[in-house]
């Protein structure tokens, strides 16, 4: 009964991304995060890991396709992070979404935490912020991304990876966690997307 | 904790614990458990203090000697960000043990650190296969494998509280 469901209920794949990145939280976060460090100030890097794969475990049993490229990966990733974000600041009741959906502190003790755990959306929206970093430096530096990568977003256009990268650097201005050098980046960085369009 | 930063490296105990790592690094799935405090350590050493991450970068140590002929008498050496990558890489293939995965986490906290606004880091560290490693690991806890039916079967149950129906696993 559960796999006739799941074939008439395609919303449930997202559903499954959201729980492995729940559940694997601090290593998905500190992967992205290497990433991020690597393309941000070597285009030829970005331009190598825009054309990467990103191959899942072969396992017995599992489709013969098992990889997909990793761009496309990250945009799902965002793009099923956002949504549970957004139902969170729904359920919460928040006028104010961007506030619901500000990054929080990463903490040792939140790792493997699971779905129970109240700072399960907060805690996930570091991996919508650093999936959006990452995207973001990947357009910067590579043309067939920049021109992909709208396709697979919300909107048809690069605005949610603006919109997250902003409320994450809002976030850490705020709290004063972030050099000036990390900051001055994503500065412009963002003014290199919004030149994307 | 800045003045024991600068102490770490004043004294050599940075460099003595990143050899440390390469003796580990012999045999990377068998000592996951003694690996982890090693690069817990390096890892706030290394967090906001560019010259201890600059430390390592330059810091050469034995490569791991499988797959060397047992004839060679002298030690190979590589710059420590490329053992990291290799530790990594191993511990991704040793599956999904707790003891791995947490020693994989704090291996790319490392790595993070070591490239995180130092250019050095960054070049090194890709070349060695760092962003193959970040990106497999993206993959393997991510990727569309994990979208099977079967995993998904597994799942319902767990999930039925986000989708707000009464769903009975196949189990």
């Amino acid at each position: 009964m559960a796999a006739q469901l799941a074939a008439k209920q395609p919303t449930l794949f997202p559903l499954c991304l959201i729980f492995q990145v729940l559940q694997h939280l601090e290593l998905v976060s500190v992967a992205l995060g290497l990433l991020i460090n690597l393309v941000s100030g070597e285009p030829a890097n970005s331009r190598q890991l825009a054309s990467m794969q990103a191959e899942s475990s072969s396992r017995q049993g599992a489709a013969a396709d098992d990889s997909c490229s990793l761009v496309s990966l990250l945009c799902s990733v965002m793009t099923a992070v956002g949504e549970l974000l957004q139902q969170a600041a729904d359920d919460e009741g928040m006028s104010d979404a961007a506030a619901a959906r500000a990054p929080s502190r990463r903490t040792s003790s939140a790792a493997g935490s699971g779905l129970e755990d109240d700072n399960s959306a907060g805690e996930a929206s570091i991996v919508e912020a650093y999936c959006a970093m990452l995207l973001g430096f990947l357009v910067r530096d590579c043309q067939d991304v920049a021109q992909c990568v709208p396709k697979m977003l919300e909107g048809q256009s690069l605005q949610p990876i603006v919109e997250a990268v902003q409320r994450c650097l809002n976030f850490y201005i705020s709290t004063g966690a972030i050099t000036e050098h990390t900051r001055n980046t994503l500065e412009e960085l963002l003014q290199q997307l919004s030149r994307c369009g | 904790m800045e003045r024991l930063k600068h102490n770490l490296r004043q004294y050599g105990a940075l460099t003595r614990l990143g050899r440390l790592v390469a003796e580990a690094a012999e045999d990377v799935a068998s000592a996951a458990r003694q690996l982890r405090p090693l690069l817990l350590v390096l890892e706030n050493a290394t967090f906001t203090c560019q010259a201890n991450g600059q430390t390592l970068v330059q810091l050469q140590v034995a490569a791991p000697r499988s797959g060397i002929s047992s004839s060679s008498q002298e030690d190979q050496q590589q710059a420590f960000p490329v053992l990291l990558v290799q530790v990594a890489n191993q511990l991704m293939s040793a599956g999904d043990q707790e003891d791995c995965q947490q020693a994989l986490h704090v291996c790319l906290s490392v790595l993070m650190n070591l490239s995180h606004q130092n250019p050095g880091g960054a070049v090194g560290i890709a070349a060695a296969g760092g962003m193959q490693a970040g990106s497999a690991v993206i993959g393997q806890l991510l990727g569309p494998a994990r979208h099977s039916r079967q995993e998904l079967c597994k799942q319902v149950r767990i999930l039925h509280v986000w989708s707000g129906a009464e769903i009975y696993s196949t189990a």
